[in-house]
């Protein structure tokens, strides 16, 4: 076979380069200082609200309290919808805003990044951009990211998800566009923010990470480059997941998961990403359920799925989750490692399958209790096979499924979409 | 030495020049015409003025409206001999205005030597020997050994000149500084030799494509036009003007087509020079009818960027025909048409119009009001619709239907499902 043959499927990879990133307890307070520093003037703060924390109010104030302008868009709402990014962009140009300050978890960071792709364009619509490197403006305005979450690594990512809920309403369809221009200027990852994450979200950011981290270790791009972070990030979720969720005002584990957190999206950001993810955009789309609670739920099924081709990645998996693999063969160990992933998913009490999720916890504005403006007469998870087979057909097409390392096929998906929805965690563990 | 150099100097001209080589502003407009540039009333007012003022003129604009072009016909039309400066990055005063020429004084010298000889030969000590030899350095700093460059030359020239000062905004802010002299009051000072005066005062023109902005005190030096595309019927007459070959008719459309274009936010709009690049490719290719087959085959010509050519190509059709029924976007209907759901078809292309396999390019189309939702997120869902971008291949091209391997629902089972066992 010739050498061109063999390389075809992946001749050049691309390495993505990250903004600078503030870290540690205490850097969410340089905002204003930076902001000063790139330029900013008048800025438009995308938040989703976080309420309860006054994490918002304080980055505002200490913001103006350095001669900034603001003016705030604190109605994103999870799994962002075109029209919050829409909203948001009218926000910016009425105003002259010359600038972008994201604050929160992965929606409020990529409903700002669509914003300021849409900004860039003259305000054309988010959903133009669905795809890779759509973007053809360069003149985006600047753009700090605070995270008051880890797990979605958006503050760093080359990525951003959005719900396209007007080309077709009644089947609303979340994607990824894969933007170069969509990188933020400066990303700020303070563990201090995170201390006020609700339990269940820590948990399920925590398997985001999981996710974002194990996609690219056994992804086809197979980009050495991303696989040392990939499997250190893996390691500090193990080592720190339980922590953050059990001890949510201990600094370790939240520290920990932090820069897991960053690490992690850094693999998936040049390493590329499977199906967890596809899955995962598919069911947010569908219901509006959480980006972490989804991969949570998705990921052992995947990782079942795609162990018989990559049984020797999942065993190093296994030893970043910390199991003694000396003496199992690589199969034994890839095993394990599943094993060890259900075994946190249990101990940080997430939910087990789609079927078992609960209505009242499906994406709420979190300002409020009610759910969010689009999905108020959206159906629940009812896992029949017209709910299996939307979802299958909605992964088949998501961006994220070229570089799962085994071949989707609408025959060979769907059992995991039917097991994810329905299926058992007990089922995979003997 | 027998002849000492004596600088050129000339008392300035400071009186408003009460004639110039034009009459009045429709003269210009038909001396610049009988050159084949079509000017409208502003831009001919500002060359009038140019004229009578002295004052070098500003032209900013973006690329390809005929700005260079202005300052060649104004040459041609005032019997004036063109100097061109053409502006780049690192450009350093040396090469705008003179330099010493060093191999030849260096040449001078080895002739001379014998010469040289005999003046230091009974120097008692080396000091007498330099000074001996200082007190002739003008020699070798005279006129003789300067080198000019285009702005020396248009200032020394004896023959009235135009001096292009092409792309100033690309010179360093340094050159920029070097030309206030020189613009402000039409002469420049070499140190060794003394300040020239123009005799005849040049006609400046300087052009920016405004990549950055110039420095006020040049542009206070200079009377100022903003050059933009233009109008239609002006367009129409310069690509007439030019013979390109195209009947009258054709050309009138094709700069239609060009101007919508221009609307598209191009990364590059095409410029008028390329529409009469445009005109004389389809009239060496015999076009007598506009076309949107001929036009994409062709756009390059204006177009010179990738993303600039699809977004072009997608929109050509509505520019040849604004009532066009645009079949190639395969997004299940044109317009006016229903929707295609029931089967009914009558396209060429009935496999890329069923809901079940809906065609492809389906998410490329944004500029359409009239677009199926529907059908447009159906094509969302198709296996390997971003496919290739792994491979590196911009843009993702989907692989074509026939590339996705079919696979028996068994083995989907087999894979996963039901009940897993341990795999050794």
């Amino acid at each position: 076979m010739q050498v061109d043959e063999l390389l075809k499927p992946f001749p050049i990879k691309e390495f993505h380069p990250f903004p600078r990133a503030l870290m540690g307890p205490g850097s969410h307070e340089l905002i204003g200082p930076e902001a000063l520093k790139l330029g900013f003037k008048k800025t438009l703060v995308m938040t989703s609200g976080l309420r309860g924390t006054d994490i918002v109010n304080k980055i505002v104030e200490s913001m103006k309290y350095h001669g900034l302008e603001v003016v705030l868009y604190d109605k994103v709402e999870s799994n962002p919808k075109d029209y919050n990014v829409m909203d948001a962009v009218g926000l910016y140009q009425q105003n002259n805003c010359d600038s972008f300050v994201s604050i929160g978890g992965g929606s409020s960071h990529d409903a700002c990044k669509g914003a300021r792709i849409s900004v860039a364009h003259d305000g054309r619509n988010v959903n133009e951009f669905e795809g890779f490197n759509k973007s053809e403006n360069p003149s985006n305005p600047p753009h700090i990211a605070v995270s008051t979450t880890a797990g979605t690594g958006s503050e760093t990512s080359w990525a951003y998800v959005i719900t396209d809920t007007t080309t077709d309403p009644d089947n609303p369809h979340k994607y990824v566009a894969f933007d170069d221009q969509s990188v933020t200027t400066l990303a700020i990852d303070d563990p201090v923010l995170y201390y006020d994450c609700p339990i269940d979200y820590t948990a399920q950011c925590g398997f985001d990470v999981l996710a974002h981290a194990s996609e690219p270790y056994v992804s086809r791009l197979d980009f050495q480059p991303s696989l040392g972070n990939a499997l250190h990030a893996i390691k500090l979720t193990s080592q720190n997941l339980r922590k953050a969720v059990w001890n949510g005002q201990e600094l370790s584990g939240r520290e920990g998961m932090m820069y897991a957190q960053y690490i992690a999206a850094q693999a998936f950001n040049s390493g590329g990403l499977g199906i967890i993810h596809s899955i995962s955009h598919a069911v947010s789309a569908f219901y509006d359920t959480h980006h972490g609670l989804n991969n949570a739920i998705a990921l052992p099924r995947v990782w079942a799925f795609n162990m018989p081709v990559v049984y020797e990645r999942f065993a190093d998996i296994a030893e970043a989750m910390g199991v003694d693999t000396r003496g199992m063969t690589k199969p034994q160990a890839a095993d394990a490692a599943l094993a060890a992933s259900i075994r946190l998913l249990r101990d940080v009490g997430i939910p087990e399958k789609f079927a078992d999720v609960k209505q009242d916890t499906y994406s709420k504005n979190r300002l409020g209790t009610g759910p969010t403006k689009f999905y108020e007469n959206a159906p629940t998870i009812v896992g029949d096979a017209a709910d299996v087979d939307r979802i299958t057909n909605h992964v088949l097409g998501d961006a994220c499924t070229p570089g799962n390392p085994k071949e989707c096929t609408f025959e060979t998906v769907r059992p995991v979409v039917d097991h994810s929805i329905n299926g058992d965690l007990d089922d995979l563990l003997t | 030495m027998s002849e000492a150099v004596v600088p050129t100097v000339t008392e300035a001209a400071d009186a408003v020049a009460s004639t110039g080589p034009f009459e009045s502003v429709d003269q210009v407009i038909e001396t610049l015409r009988e050159q084949g540039y079509i000017a409208d009333t502003r831009l001919a007012t500002t060359v009038f003025l140019l004229t009578r003022l002295d004052k070098p003129l500003l032209l900013e604009g973006p690329a390809g409206v005929g700005k260079t072009e202005l300052a060649k016909m104004l040459a041609v039309a005032t019997g004036r001999r063109l100097l061109r400066l053409q502006c780049y990055e690192g450009q350093d005063e040396t090469k705008a205005l003179y330099e010493w020429d060093y191999g030849k004084q260096l040449m001078y010298t080895q002739i001379l030597r014998e010469k040289i000889g005999q003046l230091v030969e009974d120097a008692p000590d080396l000091a007498s020997a330099v000074d001996r030899i200082g007190s002739q350095e003008s020699v070798f700093f005279s006129e003789r050994f300067l080198a000019p460059r285009p702005l020396l030359e248009a200032i020394r020239s004896e023959q009235p000149v135009v001096l292009l000062i092409d792309e100033v905004d690309r010179a360093d802010e340094a050159l920029e500084a070097v030309l206030l002299e020189t613009l402000g009051e039409f002469q420049i000072s070499v140190p060794e030799i003394g300040t020239f005066v123009a005799e005849q005062r040049p006609y400046v023109l300087l052009t920016s494509n405004n990549t950055r902005d110039l420095a006020a005190a040049l542009k206070r030096r200079c009377l100022h036009l903003f050059l933009d595309y233009p109008s239609a019927s002006r367009e129409l007459e310069i690509v007439r003007s030019k013979k390109t070959g195209l009947s009258d008719q054709l050309a009138e459309e094709l700069v239609n087509v060009v101007r919508g274009l221009r609307e598209l936010e191009l990364r590059k709009s095409p410029s008028i020079s390329e529409t009469i690049d445009w005109a004389r490719t389809l009239a060496v290719l015999g076009v007598d009818e506009l076309n949107s087959q001929i036009l994409s085959d062709t756009v390059s010509v204006v177009v010179k960027y990738d993303k600039d050519v699809k977004k072009a190509l997608d929109a050509l059709p509505r520019l040849v025909d604004p009532n066009a029924v645009v079949t190639e976007h395969g997004h299940g209907h044109g317009h006016g048409h229903g929707h295609g759901h029931d089967g009914d078809h009558d396209h060429d292309e009935p496999a890329a119009r069923t809901p079940s396999t809906p065609a492809a390019r389906v998410d490329d189309e944004h500029d359409d009001g009239d677009v199926d939702g529907r059908a447009k997120r159906a094509a969302k869902d198709q296996a390997g619709r971003h496919g290739g971008i792994y491979g590196g291949l911009p843009g993702g091209v989907a692989p074509p239907p026939s590339a996705i391997r079919k696979v028996s629902p068994g083995q989907g089972t087999r894979s996963f499902g039901g009940s897993r066992k341990r795999p050794v």
